[in-house]
């Protein structure tokens, strides 16, 4: 009885953590833009939508109408360039922040930002 | 007229024929010693009109012009004929020095009887048929038979003369018969006397015309004869004197003994001169003339006045006015040869004046027997020097005689019997001798060299010193025109190098030195040419690599074409850079920095593509930095895509890599305007 108890306890106590731990991880539903695939034919990824989770490297360029280009690293030997539109121009971006964005592979295979949430 | 001709032009040859053979100087005609006049200078006691040999410069004179002795071919050529002939030993030559012989003893002095003149007279026409003789007794027999025919002429004309001198008294007597006897009587009164008298004298005139008639014919007549005789006199002597001296002056001096034994048997009044010669030759004209043209005139003058003279054969003076002959032998007067506008005007004008000047050395035939039997004494003399100098191994001198012997006495009995043996030897020095002339002529030194060597070793009196001296003269100049051609050549002065050799060829022209040099400057030629050749195509094929491995060949067969100097230089300015790129790309391979290496290489690489040698270490650190090249050729390759993204991500990755590297900066420097043309980050 106990021991059934505690199992009970113990799956509800987890689906608790789980329910909490995905209520944290924002775009969860969204594929995660694999690097290396981008890298090698981003063609074969426009138009889609991806979550990149990465922290910021450098900022690459500036445009009063197109936004901002930076560069991120998804992970170890890994940097992508990112184009945050200007609607995201209220959020400062340093480099070291880490965040994680929604991004759309356009027609020139750059990635977009759909959306971003610092995390 | 042939005689004349034939007189002088030998003369001219004897001038010419007393060359020695040996060249001493190898042709040079000035004077040894220095101090010795020129020979046309030389007036001398007998003029310029008499040949004259000057010791001091071995040269002759005549006539104002000068020979040089030691250089005569057409002597030349006639000795080595000679020393080449075999001895006239053959039966024939015995034969006919025999009959030669035979012939000057029978009218020998005290011999020349009437039968033993006729059996040499005989002799004469058998002698020349001998090819030794050239016909020349022959010549000499139709001038005796033609003296005879016109002595005989002359006797014959003698006898007629005695004849009509006795026509010519007879016709004086009656011419002075007729004038004493008269028929008329003595006049009575005075008018009778007078017309009686002037009768008389018709009477008288009548009867003497037909003797004065007959003396005058008779007295033409004689003088006519007289005048023939002379003619007749003076064509024998003069032709027979005119023989005489051809054949000294041909030097056929036994025919002058012969002919002169001859004319003094033939006409033996003892007059030896030879007047008639004499003044034949000084009317011949002596300038130049046209056309040729013989003429003669006669017109013979007897000497004296035709009146108190006895004439030849008998003699009572005559009182009448008629002819009375002097008595006088014929004079040589009023002779006269002439020669006008013949076609070899100088040849002429030549003979006439050699006649004249030989006229005035000889006087007599006494003199040119004299002569003749000098020469042939002074021949065998000559022979017999020649013989002893060639047992002593003399050759020079004992060759020198010969040729003075020989140009004296060719046809005499003691220079046609020297042997072969002996002559041989003369003759090999006369050909070595002849070919030192030639070598020395054509300045072909090293030969002339070796010739004199070979003649020291025939002839121990040669002098060498002239020849040597020239030769090492000459060897001295040419080498140094080789050297100053060395010099023109190192310097590029090719004008200058051309001249010298041509300068050493002219005095050297088998110089071995100037073989070589020119050899060596011809490949050097050949070598620059190919050099130039070779440069052209590796230009053409942007081959630098090949032209920088190699640029001291064509630095230095470009140096005289400008142009090429100017694309050699461009061409060793880019291997500069390449070089310095590559060793660049080396000293940072060194210190570990592969990508950076790659990139100076790369670098370079781009600017030089066809350099072998900068591809081959670009290649080389390709794979030493071949993951950062891997990201860059992608980026790249993405860039030219069109896949700005991606393209960025990789220069991104590659500059992560390597921060410095400008592939990576300028690869993201390429893209992100492309991505954001107005950005303002980077203004």
């Amino acid at each position: 009885m106990i021991i059934i108890v505690l199992v009970v306890a113990g799956l509800g106590l987890g689906g608790v953590v789980m329910l909490l731990g995905n209520r944290s991880e924002p775009y969860r539903t969204t594929e995660t833009l694999d690097a290396r695939t981008y890298l090698e034919n981003a063609n074969s990824l426009r138009g889609n939508v991806y979550r990149v989770d990465a922290e910021i490297l450098n900022s690459l360029a500036m445009s009063p109408t197109s936004g901002r280009l930076i560069s991120v690293t998804p992970g170890e030997k890994q940097i992508l360039p990112l184009l945050v539109p200007t609607t995201f121009n209220h959020i400062n971006l340093q480099k070291g922040q880490h965040f994680v964005f929604m991004v759309k592979v356009d027609e020139l295979g750059l990635l977009q930002v759909t959306q971003m949430t610092k995390s | 007229m042939k005689n004349l001709l034939i007189i002088a032009s030998v003369i001219l040859f004897i001038c010419s024929a007393f060359a020695q053979q040996v060249p001493a100087g190898a042709g040079d005609s000035r004077a040894a010693t220095g101090g010795a006049r020129p020979g046309q200078m030389n007036e001398g006691f007998i003029g310029r009109d008499v040949p004259h040999f000057d010791p001091g410069s071995d040269t002759m004179s005549y006539d104002g012009k000068l020979w040089n002795i030691n250089d005569n071919r057409l002597f030349r050529a006639r000795f080595e004929k000679y020393l080449n002939a075999a001895p006239a030993t053959g039966p024939a030559d015995v034969a006919y020095r025999q009959n030669i012989q035979k012939i000057m003893d029978l009218i020998a002095p005290g011999q020349a009887n009437k039968k033993n003149q006729d059996a040499a007279f005989a002799l004469l026409k058998k002698a020349s048929e001998y090819k030794e003789d050239a016909n020349l007794c022959n010549t000499l027999a139709d001038a005796i038979y033609a003296s005879k025919n016109n002595i005989a002429m002359v006797e014959k004309l003698t006898r007629e003369n005695q004849a009509l001198e006795k026509q010519f008294t007879t016709a004086e007597w009656n011419n002075g018969m007729a004038a004493r006897t008269s028929t008329f009587g003595a006049a009575s009164n005075s008018s009778d006397r007078a017309i009686q008298q002037e009768n008389a004298k018709i009477e008288r005139d009548s009867r003497m015309a037909s003797s004065k008639r007959q003396m005058s014919e008779v007295g033409q007549t004689i003088q006519n004869n007289k005048a023939r005789m002379a003619m007749l006199e003076m064509t024998a002597k003069g032709h027979l004197q005119a023989l005489i001296m051809q054949f000294f002056a041909t030097r056929r001096f036994q025919h002058v003994i012969i002919a002169n034994r001859f004319y003094r048997a033939l006409y033996t009044d003892g007059d030896n001169s030879i007047e008639v010669f004499k003044k034949m030759v000084d009317t011949l004209p002596t300038k130049d003339s046209g056309q040729a043209k013989f003429n003669a005139e006669f017109d013979p003058k007897v000497s004296g006045e035709a009146r108190g003279g006895g004439y030849v054969g008998g003699g009572n003076n005559s009182s009448g006015g008629g002819y009375a002959p002097s008595g006088q032998s014929f004079s040589a007067q009023g002779m006269k040869m002439g020669v006008e506008n013949i076609g070899v005007e100088s040849l002429v004008g030549g003979a006439a004046t050699a006649a004249q000047a030989v006229s005035k050395l000889i006087n007599s035939l006494s003199q040119l027997d004299g002569l003749a039997n000098e020469a042939i004494r002074d021949v065998n003399e000559g022979i017999e020097a020649y013989k002893y100098l060639i047992e002593q191994n003399e050759m020079k001198s004992a060759t020198e005689r010969l040729a003075e012997t020989f140009a004296l006495g060719e046809y005499l009995p003691d220079v046609r019997l020297l042997s072969r043996e002996d002559k041989r030897r003369a003759l090999d020095f006369s050909q070595k001798g002849n070919e030192l002339l030639a070598a020395l002529e054509v300045n072909d030194l090293t030969r002339a060299a070796k010739l004199v060597e070979d003649i020291q070793k025939v002839a121990k009196d040669f002098d060498a010193s002239k020849p040597l001296a020239k030769i090492e003269t000459a060897k001295t100049v040419s080498a140094m025109h080789i050297a100053k051609a060395r010099n023109a050549a190192t310097s590029g002065d090719k004008a200058g190098m051309e001249a010298e050799l041509m300068a050493a060829a002219k005095i050297w022209p088998r110089n071995p030195a100037l073989a070589e040099v020119s050899g060596m400057i011809f490949n050097q030629t050949d070598v620059q040419q190919r050099t130039v050749a070779d440069f052209d195509q590796l230009l053409s094929q942007r081959n630098y690599r090949q032209i920088y491995n190699d640029k001291m060949r064509f630095i230095a067969a470009t140096a005289m074409f400008p142009e090429k100097q100017e694309k050699l230089s461009r061409v060793l300015e880019e291997m500069t850079v390449i070089e310095s790129a590559i060793i660049r790309a080396q000293e940072i391979q060194k210190r570990g920095d592969f990508i950076g290496a790659w990139e100076s290489a790369e670098t370079a690489s781009l600017q030089f593509p066809d350099d072998s040698k900068l591809n081959q270490v670009r290649a080389d650190l390709t794979t030493k930095a071949a993951d950062f090249v891997s990201n860059l050729r992608k980026a790249e390759e993405l860039e030219r895509n069109g896949q700005l993204g991606s393209s960025l991500a990789w220069y991104l990755l590659a500059q992560q890599a390597y921060p410095p590297s400008e592939f990576a900066i300028k690869g993201i420097d390429r893209v992100i305007p492309r991505i954001f043309p107005d950005d303002i980050s980077r203004k």
